[in-house]
């Protein structure tokens, strides 16, 4: 227990204020931050924190390599006559990129919603056995061991590697884990980047029950049973094992407490 | 979060904001101790340590693991602020403020937390000035509480050197407590 909790919760809630909402635009997997902007963001959380099992926007979301509109809308004689007769395609796909930009933005701020959506938006598919074995085997996994292993992954393997560790992370009937790891920064130098093993263990099973939480939240029937089976295995699950804020969640799915997973998804999981 | 490194904690708290808890209960302890050995009121110890971890999640976003260890960076703060009390006699509050902290409550319990803590830096502090072996028998045996036997048996040594070490360690913490050496 904490000596001066009143600190650690006044601390907590500050935490919140100050950083939650610097998540937003993490969303948009097409769309590359500024340079200062990406060096702010930890990689780790960074896989954290994105929306989960959502299809990514980065397909409608592709502003980059288009010129912008300025650059050719200001021609003079014959280099006018050329930008001008270039000038309307441009625009149209600037404004179109303009367009699919807000469309992604539109849809990362959905998500709080859709989270919550009725319980009839769950796909009406079984959760397979072998899914559930899966979330068993990872319950009685050992420990992740930070330390033991401290050799820096090549970024080009980091893909596969989180392939390799996806395969063995239960995930709802056809839903995966979207995250980009390719275009996390190369560079073990920056600080956003994944360099262990251990990390990536421990973000794939984290992201991994978030996906469950929202997959619980979107289910009823069989799903939703599946869904709590595996939201009480996950608590066990390396990467939460210790997780004290997770504690509660296998008694809040039993109970159907909706309302206390939505808020732990809405916390851990945006 | 619990397992994680305090680095890893202090990296993931501007996307994971829960990750600065961890932080913040992992280290809480020592630095109101830390804070308590040095200024001897629990009150200055309790907003001292506040403006620290304040000033510690403002500065998160700023930490870079390549210029050393999270906990010397945290240090690295308390020293600054206690240095800076010293200065002004008073606490700033630059931190709490920026972060729209409340005032915090302080009673008669939480001083007797604080205080308590102090003692256990102290307690810490002293034990480390005691030659390796000794400390190390004075730990197993008055902090872990462990028999003389189970800890010969440890050390591969015979209980009487055991109980010799504990002795000579408590006779030595004895003397380092009335200021007999310093």
């Amino acid at each position: 227990m904490s000596a001066f909790p009143e600190l650690e919760a006044a601390l907590d809630e500050a935490a919140r204020r100050l950083y939650g909402r610097r998540r937003r635009w993490l969303g948009l997997r097409g769309r590359v931050p500024s340079k200062s902007r990406r060096r702010a963001v930890a990689a780790t959380a960074h896989a954290t924190a994105t929306p989960l099992g959502t299809p990514p926007p980065a397909a409608t979301a592709t502003p980059l390599g288009t010129p912008p509109p300025a650059a050719t809308a200001s021609p003079r004689g014959a280099a006018a006559r050329r930008g001008a007769r270039a000038w309307l395609p441009r625009a149209v796909a600037a404004l179109a990129c303009a367009g699919a930009v807000v469309v992604a933005v539109a849809l990362v701020r959905a998500e709080p919603e859709r989270a919550a959506a009725p319980p009839t938006a769950a796909a009406p598919v079984a959760v397979p056995a072998h899914t559930l074995a899966l979330s068993r085997a990872l319950a009685a996994a050992p420990a992740i061991a930070h330390d033991a292993d401290r050799t820096v992954i090549p970024h080009a393997e980091l893909p596969a590697i989180a392939a390799a560790e996806q395969a063995r992370t239960p995930y709802p009937p056809g839903q995966s884990d979207t995250f980009d790891w390719a275009a996390t920064p190369a560079d073990p130098r920056d600080m956003t980047s994944i360099n262990y093993r251990a990390e990536v263990t421990m973000l794939v099973q984290f992201r991994a029950a978030c996906i469950w939480l929202r997959y619980w939240t979107a289910s009823a029937g069989e799903q939703r049973a599946a869904a709590t089976q595996v939201l009480t295995d996950a608590v066990r699950w390396p990467a939460l094992r210790k997780l004290h804020t997770w504690s509660a969640v296998p008694a809040q799915a039993a109970a159907g407490n909706a309302a206390a997973l939505a808020e732990r998804a809405r916390l851990d999981c945006r | 979060m619990e397992d994680w490194t305090d680095e890893q904690l202090l990296l993931a708290t501007p996307q994971a904001p829960g990750a600065f808890a961890v932080f913040y209960r992992r280290h809480e302890g020592a630095v109101l101790g830390y804070f308590m050995r040095r200024t001897g009121d629990a009150e200055v110890a309790a907003d001292l340590a506040a403006e620290t971890f304040a000033a510690a999640l403002l500065g998160a976003r700023r930490y870079r693991p390549d210029r050393g260890h999270a906990l010397a960076w945290l240090y690295g703060i308390a020293r600054h602020r206690l240095m800076r009390t010293l200065e002004r006699g008073r606490v700033e509050d630059r931190a709490r403020r920026r972060l729209a902290l409340p005032v915090l409550p302080f009673d008669d319990d939480l001083a007797e937390r604080i205080e308590r803590l102090g003692a256990e830096e102290r307690a810490f502090e002293l034990l480390e000035r005691l030659p390796a072996d000794q400390a190390d028998a004075v730990r197993a045996r008055v902090l872990e509480q462990r028999s003389y036997k189970d800890i010969a048996a440890s050390r591969r040594v015979s209980e009487a050197v055991v109980r010799k070490r504990v002795s000579r360690g408590l006779l030595a913490l004895r003397a380092f407590a009335r200021g007999g050496e310093s």
